[in-house]
């Protein structure tokens, strides 16, 4: 056995030696060889350049994929944001069945509702009629309705009393002749907003609005929304966002295609 | 007209070349190793064609990857064992099977003759070896694998490349004496 041991320490070696030697010997190139690798590799080199570039065209797609899903994300947020913001604002409902009204954004009324009972104040035909005496303060009217409805109440009316019928010249508070006054307040009334009523948004609203919006995104009728009155102001703020997202996009395309 | 590919003082700057991608530093390298690793081939598969495409798949493997060298060992050492492992890729193509000895071989004692011998002349005696034996005589005494190496590398287990290291000494001894 131990003889055998001795062997195998004689064998390994003579296999260094070996070794050595096999590590030194070379064989003679065959002519044409490099060609043939260079043939190789050149072909090898052009199949990857096409892979590179399809790899690159499909990062680039998804890149913009990335862009527009982030662009989605902050218009969801945005309208959201404003979805919630505007929950808190109200609505003024102007009746436009009257003649004189326009609309106008009112002082912000916590969210309570707030009416201008008709009977307190009515145009008709160019005509201020006055049933009874109107309030000293309407809160949510803006000023011209403020100052419209002061000077009617500085009239020396009494309830039920039409202001044709008011005999007094002078009206007290303001010093100022009758005729005077009810011009005055025909002036008003003429530029004179009247809210007939107040009504909040309510969540639903702003959650179908932001559903509606969704969908008009997935219909691609995204930018037509920017030429809409109603939200113009808004998606003037989507319109910018998706310009410059456009804008980077292209500058993207251009460097991928350099 | 032939042009001769360009001379590189610095290893070093001949990797770096070809890192570029430079067709001359890599017919260069190509020169500069071809011959050694074209006798490993052959001391591998044999047959000379089939030693000269392997030689080829190795030296594109060699410049797909010489970016991955990290100059920790030596340049030929690493170009060796890219060819060692493509011959074994190829050897694995004829399917060779490597039995296991059932009883322990007495591994005799190396002939004289066997130390004397040129270069050439351990190629051709080694290349006389069936593809198993050779190979795990090559992997074992040539390349300096260990028998757990060659065990993963062949997919058999240490006891077998033992067996099979033994049985190859025992056909090289035999082979001496028969000449």
């Amino acid at each position: 056995m131990k003889k055998n041991l001795n062997h195998l320490k004689d064998w390994e070696m003579l296999e260094k030696k070996w070794q050595e030697r096999l590590n030194a010997h070379e064989e003679e190139l065959p002519e044409g060889l490099w060609g043939k690798i260079e043939g190789r590799s050149n072909k090898e080199e052009g199949r990857r350049n096409k892979e590179e570039g399809i790899r690159k065209k499909g990062e680039g797609k998804s890149i913009v994929l990335i862009r527009w899903s982030a662009a989605a994300a902050v218009l969801l947020f945005m309208f959201f944001w404003i979805g919630f913001q505007r929950e808190e604002e109200i609505e003024w409902k102007v009746e436009s069945g009257k003649s004189k009204v326009a609309k106008t954004v009112p002082e912000y009324v916590e969210g309570r509702e707030v009416k201008v009972e008709s009977g307190e104040l009515k145009v008709e035909s160019g005509e201020v009629k006055v049933t009874k005496k109107a309030p000293e303060r309407v809160e949510g009217g803006n000023l011209k309705h403020e100052k419209a409805i002061e000077l009617l109440a500085q009239a020396p009316v009494k309830t039920e009393e039409p202001l044709e019928n008011i005999k007094s010249e002078i009206v007290a508070e303001t010093g100022k002749p009758l005729e005077s006054v009810k011009s005055d307040v025909q002036a008003e009334v003429d530029e004179m907003v009247v809210v007939v009523d107040i009504e909040p948004i309510k969540k639903e609203k702003a959650i179908n609005k932001i559903i509606g919006f969704i969908k008009k995104v997935k219909s691609g009728r995204l930018l037509d929304l920017t030429t809409k009155n109603r939200e113009g102001k808004l998606n003037d703020g989507i319109h910018r966002v998706m310009y410059q997202y456009e804008e980077k996009e292209e500058k993207l395309k251009n460097s991928l295609s350099l | 007209m032939k042009t001769s590919p360009p001379t590189y003082l610095h290893e070093e700057s001949l990797i770096l070349a070809c890192r570029e991608g430079d067709r001359g530093a890599q017919n260069s390298l190509f020169k500069k190793f071809g011959g050694k690793m074209l006798a490993i081939c052959k001391r591998y598969l044999k047959d000379q064609m089939e030693a000269e495409d392997v030689l080829m798949e190795g030296f594109l493997k060699v410049f797909l990857k010489i970016r991955e060298f990290k100059n920790e060992g030596s340049l030929e050492g690493w170009i060796r064992r890219i060819m060692v492992n493509e011959c074994l890729m190829s050897l694995r193509k004829r399917k060779i099977t490597y039995p296991m000895e059932e009883e322990a071989l007495l591994v005799p004692e190396p002939a004289a003759v066997l130390e004397q011998m040129t270069s050439l002349e351990i190629q051709e005696h080694i290349l006389r070896l069936p593809d198993g034996l050779r190979t795990v005589f090559n992997l074992y005494a040539i390349e300096g694998y260990s028998h757990a190496e060659i065990a993963e590398q062949l997919g058999i287990s240490e006891g077998t490349s033992k067996s099979q290291l033994s049985r190859a000494r025992v056909l090289l001894q035999q082979k001496i004496k028969v000449q």
